[in-house]
């Protein structure tokens, strides 16, 4: 049997650590990005997101441990690294008194040679990639937050990187500019690496396969999306009823396949969250308990995923009771 | 396919990556512009305007002998107001980039930190030598034979005075940029080339010796003596001056180097 490809691991951190001061902003971090993932990188403020960013733009020096991207170091080849990838800052700022069309030839001219032919070709598909064509002789200092954040995507991407390091993408963006941010991240998928930080957990959930969660410098959890959702494999069905709901609930305690039952009451129905130990088509069962029940209307039935943000919350919390 | 060959990918130049396009952009940012006619026009309004009104006063009130005209002195106030004029200039010139996040953007492209610095030094002497010290000292040529000597002056005599006096106004660029690497507010880096420029006076009559080492006697001595074609009488400022500017530019590449973002 032919073994597949592994992907290649384009960002690598051991054991990184940043001190100011007293202060540990990073603690042993283990990171590894594969190759074509859209990585989201999550944490709450201040759990050392950026600064692990700007480690791996050369921007700052770690205390201890090294990253390596496409396998070099970037404290010792940072200038090679920079011209194979694209940034984007959290809080975008360009030369205020330049126009979008030469902010990205001003950034075109730091990766390509022959500017003056082939260049304003790209920086046109650029504009048009994020929507700024009829803003793209206006002065930058003129532009709103959206706009810096569109022109912030285009200019990462000008030289077609094969990484993209995108600080809070979607952050400053209304929910229609976020959606847009989070399309052209898909169509950058098939062509470039993705490693992107955010606390929009629905972005998230949307665009990423793999993401890692820091916590006040703590690496907590690191995998594809599918296997942070899956949990521990625990089966959970939510049922939304009208009537006497005591009754199921104390039909269903008494089931060796149940594991337990939290309800939450509304004023006109109640909310049951059924866990179920047995794997043994819980389902059907469950729902033929439910209907058994004279005068119980069943509004919703279904099997409960594990939202990110749950995930998410479970993972931080476990990590600062741990 | 063939707009990437078209494109050129660009080599690597290591230490100067980025130099050639981060002084272009400053070049632009002066001369692209009109900034650099307007800081002309205020530097001759201020200058020349000054020299202008103190030539005619002599004249008028205190019927001054050309022959008696202590030029050295007007190249001092020459080099003072330029002084003074290229720190205000500069004083932000690394700072407010390094705070509004643009030295941090600009970094995160295959650019050496080095580059930028020298840059920033380029792009900005350009531009105030010739809107301060040029073009301002080219109006003043007239000005300056025939209200203080006379006649007038030998115009390579004064070109060269020129140089002198821009090789000052160089070390309070270089001075400028090299604080703007150490300290993230302007206050300092403002106050203190101001300070060096309005204390060499008492300072050289503390410590006599610092005559040797400190940019005030190529305005007040020097450029005079240039300008009469006389033979230099002190080179050492000169080329401690010029020591200096090396200095603090390796200060101020080998200072930004080691900057967090």
């Amino acid at each position: 049997m032919a073994e597949l490809a592994r992907p290649q691991t384009i960002i690598k951190t051991v054991g990184l650590n940043k001190t100011y001061g007293d202060l540990r902003v990073l603690k042993s971090l283990d990171l590894e990005v594969p190759e074509h993932s859209i990585f989201g990188f999550l944490g709450p403020n201040g759990a050392g997101k950026t600064t692990t960013m700007k480690i791996l733009l050369g921007l700052s020096t770690p205390t201890a441990g090294r990253a390596e991207i496409f396998g070099r170091d970037v404290q010792q080849d940072g200038l090679v690294i920079r011209s194979r990838l694209g940034y984007l800052p959290q809080h975008p700022t360009f030369p205020a008194y330049m126009t979008a069309r030469e902010v990205l030839a001003f950034t075109g001219r730091f990766f390509f040679q022959n500017d003056g032919r082939a260049l304003p070709s790209r920086i046109e598909e650029m504009l048009e990639l994020v929507g700024l064509e009829d803003k793209a002789d206006r002065k930058v200092a003129g532009f709103s937050g959206g706009e810096r954040q569109r022109l912030g995507i285009a200019q990462a991407q000008i030289h077609h990187p094969e990484l993209l390091i995108l600080d809070e993408p979607a952050a400053a963006l209304d929910p229609l500019g976020r959606h847009d941010v989070l399309s052209i991240m898909e169509k950058l998928r098939t062509r470039a690496t993705i490693f992107y930080s955010t606390h929009i957990l629905d972005d998230v959930q949307q665009v990423s396969d793999t993401v890692a969660i820091l916590d006040r410098g703590e690496l907590v959890a690191q995998g594809p999306i599918g296997q942070l959702l899956a949990g521990d494999g625990e089966l959970v069905f939510r049922l939304k009823v009208q009537g006497p709901w005591q009754k199921l609930e104390n039909k269903l305690s008494g089931q060796p396949w149940i594991a337990g039952v939290e309800i939450s009451e509304g004023p006109e129905s109640a909310r049951l969250d059924v866990y179920v130990a047995s794997q043994q088509d819980p389902g059907n069962r469950l729902l033929r308990e439910a209907l058994s029940i004279p005068d119980l209307v069943v509004l919703e039935f279904r099997k409960k995923e594990i939202e990110l943000e749950e995930a998410f919350i479970e993972i931080i919390k476990g990590g600062q009771d741990g | 396919m063939a707009e990437k060959a078209e494109l050129g990918i660009r080599e690597f130049h290591g230490r100067w990556q980025g130099f050639q396009n981060l002084l272009q952009a400053e070049l632009n940012r002066w001369f692209g512009t009109r900034r650099w006619i307007w800081q002309s026009l205020l530097w001759i309004l201020l200058i020349d305007g000054m020299i202008g009104v103190i030539g005619i006063a002599s004249r008028i009130f205190e019927e001054l002998d050309p022959a008696a005209a202590d030029v050295h002195q007007v190249f001092g106030l020459i080099a003072a107001f330029g002084s003074i004029g290229t720190v205000i200039l500069l004083q932000t010139v690394i700072i407010r980039e390094k705070e509004n996040g643009v030295a941090s953007w600009i970094l995160s492209k295959p650019v050496s930190r080095g580059a930028y610095v020298l840059a920033k030094l380029f792009g900005n002497a350009a531009g105030v030598l010739v809107s301060v010290v040029l073009i301002p000292g080219l109006v003043c040529y007239p000005l300056l034979s025939w209200l203080f000597v006379g006649s007038w002056l030998p115009f390579g005599h004064y070109l060269l005075a020129l140089g002198v006096l821009a090789l000052e106004i160089l070390f309070y660029v270089s001075l400028t940029i090299l604080l703007g690497t150490v300290f993230d507010k302007p206050a300092p880096v403002m106050a203190l080339p101001l300070v060096l420029i309005f204390g060499q006076q008492p300072l050289i009559g503390l410590v006599p010796k610092l005559i040797h080492v400190l940019p005030y006697t190529l305005s007040t001595v020097t450029a005079g003596a240039v300008l009469q074609g006389e033979a230099v009488p002190f080179p050492v400022p000169l080329l401690a001056t010029a020591g200096m500017i090396g200095l603090f530019t390796l200060l101020a590449v080998f200072r930004f180097d080691r900057e967090e973002f």
